[in-house]
């Protein structure tokens, strides 16, 4: 089957689920899985191999290459794993069918989006994403509805820069297809280049979330359903991220960093904007209180990762970037399905409620743990060898405040990821969650392949690094280093194997010093050091004795003084507002005084004009 | 005389003279007369749109020559102008056989709808400045009886005295012209305008302007909108929205294009400027209201703003830019469609209020079908909207028209804004519960599956649509 | 090989466990000569720990209570291996800076994850306070340390020690940087005036709490390697390790020393006036160190 009957065919079964759905949602779900397992396949058959859409002379192009296989894949990865959560996880949705049309129907589009070989193939499909997570996101609550409207403001602002700039490259070069645009790219001139640079990359920031247009995903992915979160925070920001890999493309890499193009340093300048995104998604998302709206925000400080070392210029840091899609999908589908597991089980995501719940819950335990590792950049898992590459790239050329806010990212983030692991998972439990379950096993089971695969690739990471290898090598940038277990810089050569292997072995001698000496006795968690008091609320209510709210309070206070962009932006619009009210009383008076105004004008006017 | 296009208007004449008549035999076969009416005449347009050419032609009636008689300008692409406004005529006749005849006098409102169905096809038609006062006149007044369907007295009030003010500023324009160059008939005005000196155009042009601007909804005389639309039933909505405003909006268009020749150029400036503002206030005024029907209203204001802006941005020394104008009158043609699938969903169910939309989550079927017609007029894909927003734009960039682009980009933020608010709330309210409405019958849902599947084959096939409608004016300009 | 290997890291891990702890029962000597007393002996730290080890009753907590401490003395263990000792390195040529701060954390969040499964909530507040302050003395740190690995164009510990040997110490080359590392490893270490996590007076010594029998010995096992690894750190990076494993010895034994004088006689920060120390003084010093040290590399 080729490309452009998997998308009919996608539109198609998205209608047939809706009706399906009414039956047993469950079956509407399975059959989703099922397509988007065999999508996943037709992709990778369908290599190379450009497939078109003609109706009416409007020809929807596309091609699977070297380029966009890795976001197709991982596209249908993440949504093939949200989609097996969901099998159980959308049990209490109110509306289940739409959910399941929608999600079906989002997943056509993503496809459509990043296996389009076209400029208007991709904005059309860009369009139809937007409105369509738009109805996801207000599925859920009045809340969610809230931030969807403020998620589909912004997201024009981009969609309307994008459509311009995609006009101004048709108008220079006279075509929109890439490969027309790769071999053309000479016809555009400079001030020209400047506005389709700009107005890309503005789309790419609002959809990708990057500081200062990251406003609305604390809302929108906060308040998102639970099963979808990790599909907008894994993957729809990505969306807006492949455009600017775009702008390698159309302006080829070393011309984009050099001041060769444009004379105006585009790189710089947005390595340091991705910087400031990193250092204030850290900080913002250490301040928050509900286990989402932090996940949120530490994909604001990401996405500020990868356009920081995208940016930067050297092959290493592009490759940090591209790796580091991966990486931050990974870890938002960790973090936000095993939230969403505590969710389905305890009906509350806000952290000062929860507590404890690591002996009911041991499987979302340990995604979720690792995921934080993995987002720390703590080896030997996967998220360490992108944040490694990025590091050696910034530290080769000695940008002290990149690395200062790569570093800053890093070791915030160890800050604000720590806080759920130990607010919901450890310390004392509430009485009401004694007797909770575990999640059924289809929704363990993708947070068990997202742990695998989490070690698996930071153990061995040549097996992601050959294919971006060939990427980059499709792209023109000169390819790294690589072998199966080893990471080259010009810096110095990591063994991860060996890493790994020593960690293992001090891990084995620590068991063996400790089995070595008396047995331990067990307690119960309410017996506790409480310096010679008797406190029967350890015993009665153990959730007044467990530290969770206001975490990180002494933090907070450092910061009370800062103004935040979103109060800015809220001011800025209630203002706005305001003068519109005052249009709204001008123009369209109840009453019909303002009417004899306009014509004594009128009369004015044309007296003024015929006896002058 | 089957052939010629004078038919299209006399139809709908005929049986609006033919209810008074009939009401004396038999009350209850004045419902369908206005539905059997608007199909025929749909029937004569499809039989004469077979049989006409793309060109600019124009017909006189009953022999007398050009410039002295009546006369009517007719080519294919105004067919389908008539076609759309009369296919949505009749789906409105439809709605109001099935809900809201029993609702005021049981023979004035029939006889002014059809009136009023005339007086659109007149406007669209006439070819001649006094033809176009005269079905101006006609379209005001079946407007007057329109606008107070359900008891609104004050906004009718309050269209009678602007309109009035229109139609006095719109003779006494037409009868400078005719003083100075000696004919009414739109072909030959400009031939005798020349040499005339620039201040008398001037008046003449600022005289036209704003008396048109009354009935097309555009500032400075569209105040009257909102009240209208507030107090007006349901098929009065979606007349106004629909046909009357589009309608109006054409005839301004052909005044412009027809009247002027492209010439003086600082006319066309100022109704960019003019169609400009009426964008930018109707959107954010839109934005404020929890009123649906005022903002719906304000909604219209707002796109009639933009095709004028659109249209005079397009005309530069006597040119037409070919794409800007294509692509501001396919936008025209799909806010008909759109505009009547959402008015006609609104009436049907009862959506009257942002606050009172409790009970609309169990009619899905029918907020489904209205949301088709909100994402086509927004310009969402795949929808027919989607298409003519990108042509808008694609030619608005290509030209560098930056002003305007940020201008109409700006405003297109509010209006995805209010309108995704209005579906939200639609869809999933929790608001207080409407007022009781009754079930919507088989016979309105067929109506706006129809409009929806319109909707949706022209955004599935935009450039046929497209190249069908375009360069309208090709024959009767330089 | 890996036998070598294998015998090699054991007996490094030997000798720094018996250097250090009867180093850190000589600085208990020196804090008692300071305090006007004449403090415990100098082997008292091995007293204590091996009391400690082989108590006959200790409590758990649970699974997470366990496995957390086992993951912080395997990791502390694993990131000591990696450090150059003089021109000792268990694996030569795997002397990796990044790698070493990143395992630390490994021991550090172990450590914390343990803390916070025994349920106390005066543990949980202790590791929110080493967590805040954790944000503070990294920073500056680790922007004297990428000057010194740019300039060096390495990030392996060895060639640091050996560029350092063959020209000048990087003390003298970047004073401000050495101070600033100074500073930010007894942020590190929990020393006065930075042991508000601990801060055995206010809550009742954080995270450790819970901890009794052999838990409590391996604990301080563990905090004796990382001292091993933090203070090596500073003395492979400034005073150019060493030619002999004596000479590194040595210099780590005056460092250790100054830092424990030092503490000795300052009260305690609160938490958030540690972080903005950190970022006030710490990061402009160590910025003012990085424009002049860069400007003076690229001129």
């Amino acid at each position: 089957m080729t490309f452009n009957n998997l998308i009919l065919l996608g539109s198609v079964t998205s209608f047939l689920t809706y009706f399906l759905s009414k039956l047993s949602y469950k079956i509407g779900t399975v059959i989703k899985t099922l397509f988007i397992i065999i999508s996943m396949y037709i992709i990778y058959g369908n290599f190379n191999t450009p497939s078109s859409i003609s109706i009416n002379e409007i020809n929807l192009n596309f091609n699977v290459n070297a380029f966009n296989i890795y976001f197709l894949v991982l596209a249908s990865f993440v949504f093939l794993m949200t989609s097996l959560f969901s099998i159980n996880g959308i049990k209490k949705y109110k509306y289940k069918n739409s959910y399941i049309f929608l999600n079906l129907l989002l997943f056509t589009g993503i496809i459509g989006l990043f296996g389009s070989s076209d400029l208007i193939t991709l904005f059309i499909f860009w369009e139809l994403i937007t409105w369509v997570s738009f109805f996801l996101i207000s599925l859920k609550s009045s809340l969610s509805r809230k931030a969807a409207l403020v998620y589909i403001f912004m997201s024009m602002i981009g969609t309307y820069f994008l459509i311009s700039g995609i006009f101004i490259i048709q108008n220079s070069i006279g075509g929109v297809s890439f490969n027309l645009i790769q071999k053309n790219i000479g016809l555009i001139n400079t001030a020209s280049a400047n506005k389709v640079i700009i107005f890309f990359v503005i789309a790419a920031f609002v959809k990708g979330g990057v500081y200062p247009l990251h406003t609305w995903l604390r809302n929108a992915h906060g308040e998102a359903p639970d099963n979808f979160s990790p599909v907008l925070s894994g993957l729809l920001t990505k969306m807006g991220l492949y455009l600017i890999y775009f702008l390698v493309i159309f302006f080829p890499f070393t011309k984009l960093i050099s001041l060769n193009i444009a004379s105006f340093p585009f790189g710089i300048i947005f390595s340091y904007i991705g910087g400031i995104s990193i250092i204030v998604g850290t900080i913002s998302a250490i301040l928050q209180n509900d286990a989402k709206k932090l996940i949120a925000f530490s994909t604001v400080s990401h996405a500020g990762y990868i356009v920081l070392a995208f940016s930067y210029g050297t092959n290493l840091a592009f490759f940090g970037s591209l790796m580091h899609i991966l990486v931050h999908a990974f870890t938002s589908l960790g973090m936000f399905l095993s939230i969403a597991a505590v969710k389905y089980r305890t009906n509350t995501s806000k952290m000062d409620d929860l507590g404890g719940l690591i002996t009911n819950m041991p499987v979302t335990f340990t995604t979720y743990l690792v995921s934080i590792i993995s987002l720390a950049g703590i080896p030997p898992l996967v998220g360490f060898v992108s944040k490694w590459m990025i590091y050696q790239a910034l530290i080769v050329n000695g940008s002290y405040f990149l690395a200062f806010a790569a570093f800053f990212g890093s070791i915030g983030s160890f800050m604000y990821v720590f806080r759920p692991l130990a607010t919901v998972f450890l310390g004392q439990r509430p009485k009401k969650y004694e007797k909770i379950k575990e999640v059924p096993f289809l929704m363990q089971l993708p947070m068990l392949i997202i742990t695998l695969l989490t070690v698996l690739l930071g153990v061995l990471p040549g097996i992601i690094i050959k294919p971006l290898n060939k990427l980059m090598t499709h792209l023109g940038i000169d390819p790294i280093e690589s072998s199966l277990y080893k990471l080259v810089t010009k810096l110095t050569t990591l063994d991860m194997v060996l890493i790994f292997t020593v960690f293992g072995l001090g891990f084995l001698i620590a068991l063996i010093v400790f089995l070595i000496f008396a047995k331990t006795t067990k307690v119960k968690q309410h017996e506790q050091y409480t310096a010679g008091e008797i406190v029967p609320e350890l015993k009665t209510m153990p959730s007044m004795y467990h530290y969770s709210k206001n975490y990180y309070k002494p933090f907070s206070r450092i910061f009370s003084i800062f103004p935040s962009l979103e109060s800015i932006y809220n001011r800025i619009a209630y203002f706005t507002k305001k003068i519109f009210d005052i249009f709204d009383n001008f123009f369209y008076k109840e009453t019909v005084n303002g009417y004899v105004w306009i014509i004594s004008l009128v009369f004015l006017t044309l007296i003024i004009i015929r006896w002058l | 005389m089957i052939n010629q296009p004078v038919i299209i208007i006399l139809i709908p004449l005929f049986f609006a003279f033919l209810i008074p008549l009939i009401s004396v035999f038999s009350k209850k076969i004045i419902k369908i007369i206005p539905v059997i009416a608007a199909f025929i005449n749909l029937a004569a347009i499809i039989k004469i749109l077979s049989s006409s050419s793309r060109i600019l032609k124009y017909f006189s009636i009953s022999g007398y020559k050009i410039p002295f008689g009546i006369n009517l300008i007719f080519n294919y692409q105004i067919g389908m102008f008539l076609f759309a406004i009369n296919l949505v005529a009749l789906i409105a006749f439809l709605y109001f056989y099935k809900n809201e005849f029993n609702i005021g006098n049981k023979i004035a409102y029939p006889i002014a709808f059809t009136l009023g169905l005339t007086a659109a096809n007149g406007m669209i038609l006439t070819g001649d400045l006094f033809n176009l006062f005269v079905f101006m006149e006609l379209a005001a007044i079946s407007g007057y009886i329109i606008s107070s369907h359900r008891k609104g007295y004050y906004s009718t009030i309050t269209y009678i005295v602007i309109t009035s003010i229109g139609s006095l500023l719109f003779l006494l324009g037409t009868a400078s012209v005719y003083n100075v160059s000696g004919s009414l008939s739109l072909n030959t005005i400009s031939t005798g305008l020349q040499g005339v000196s620039g201040q008398f155009i001037i008046i003449i042009s600022v005289l036209f302007i704003i008396s048109l601007s009354g009935e097309a909804e555009l500032i400075p005389l569209n105040s009257w909108v909102p009240k209208v639309y507030n107090k007006t039933g349901d098929t009065g909505r979606i007349f106004f929205g629909s046909i009357f405003s589009s309608a109006a909006l054409f005839a301004v268009i052909k005044v412009l294009i027809l009247l002027f020749q492209g010439s003086y150029s600082y006319i066309y400036e100022v109704i960019t400027v003019i169609g400009l503002i009426t964008l930018f206030i109707g959107e954010v005024v839109a934005f404020r209201q929890e009123n649906i029907k005022k903002m719906i209203a304000y909604s219209s204001v707002a796109q009639a703003g933009l095709i004028i802006g659109a249209v005079s941005m397009a005309i530069k020394n006597g040119i037409i830019n070919k794409m800007v104008f294509n692509a501001a009158i396919f936008q025209l043609f799909n806010n008909i469609f759109a505009k009547g699938l959402i008015l006609l969903g609104v009436g049907a169910l009862g959506a009257y209020h942002l606050n009172n939309l409790k009970n609309n989550n169990k009619k899905l079927l029918a907020s489904i079908l209205t949301g088709i017609g909100v994402l086509s007029l927004i310009g969402m894909p795949p929808f027919a909207g989607f298409w003519s927003k990108f042509y808008l734009i694609k030619a608005l960039v290509l030209n560098k028209f930056t002003f305007f682009i940020i201008i109409f980009l700006f405003s297109a933020l509010f209006e995805v804004y209010y309108y995704m608010k209005f579906l939200q709330k639609l869809f999933f309210s929790e608001g207080n519960k409407t007022k009781t409405k009754k079930d919507i019958s088989f016979l309105t849902y067929g109506m706006m599956v129809y409009l929806s599947a319109i909707i949706l084959l022209i955004g599935i096939f935009p450039n046929s649509i497209y190249k069908a409608i375009s360069d309208i004016f090709m024959g009767g300009i330089l | 090989m890996i036998i070598k290997f294998l015998i090699r890291g054991l007996l490094f891990l030997i000798g720094a466990f018996i250097f250090q702890v009867s180093l850190s029962g000589f600085s208990r000597k020196v804090v008692g000569r300071i305090q006007k007393r004449y403090g415990p002996v100098f082997w008292q730290n091995f007293r204590d720990i091996f009391k400690f080890l082989f108590k006959k009753t200790s409590i758990s907590h649970g699974f997470i209570f366990d496995f957390g401490v086992l993951m912080a003395f395997g990791g502390t263990m694993a990131t000591l291996i990696f450090v150059p000792f003089g021109n000792f390195a268990v694996i030569p040529g795997q002397t990796n800076f990044i790698v070493i701060i990143y395992l630390l954390a490994i021991g550090l969040l172990g450590m914390a994850m343990s803390a916070v499964g025994s349920g106390n909530p005066n543990a949980s507040i202790g590791i929110s306070r080493a967590l805040t302050q954790m944000l503070g003395y990294e920073l500056p740190f680790l922007i004297i340390a990428l000057i010194i690995m740019f300039t060096n164009q390495s990030s392996s510990l060895e060639v640091l020690v050996n560029s350092q040997i063959a020209g000048t110490w990087n003390l003298i080359k970047m004073p401000l940087g050495a101070v600033v590392a100074f500073i930010s490893v007894m942020g590190m270490l929990g020393k006065k005036p930075f042991d508000s996590p601990i801060a055995p007076a206010e809550i009742a010594s954080g995270p450790l709490v819970e901890y009794s029998g052999k838990y409590l010995g391996i604990l301080m096992i563990q905090h004796e390697f990382a001292t091993v690894i933090e203070v090596g750190l500073f003395v492979n990076l400034f005073l150019g390790g060493g030619k002999t494993i004596l000479d590194f010895m040595i210099k780590y034994i005056i460092v250790y020393i100054l830092m424990v004088i030092i503490s000795s006689f300052l009260p305690r920060f609160k938490v958030e006036e540690s972080v903005k120390f950190f970022w006030k003084w710490g990061l402009s010093i160590s910025i003012i160190q990085a424009v002049i040290t860069l400007g003076f590399y690229f001129s």
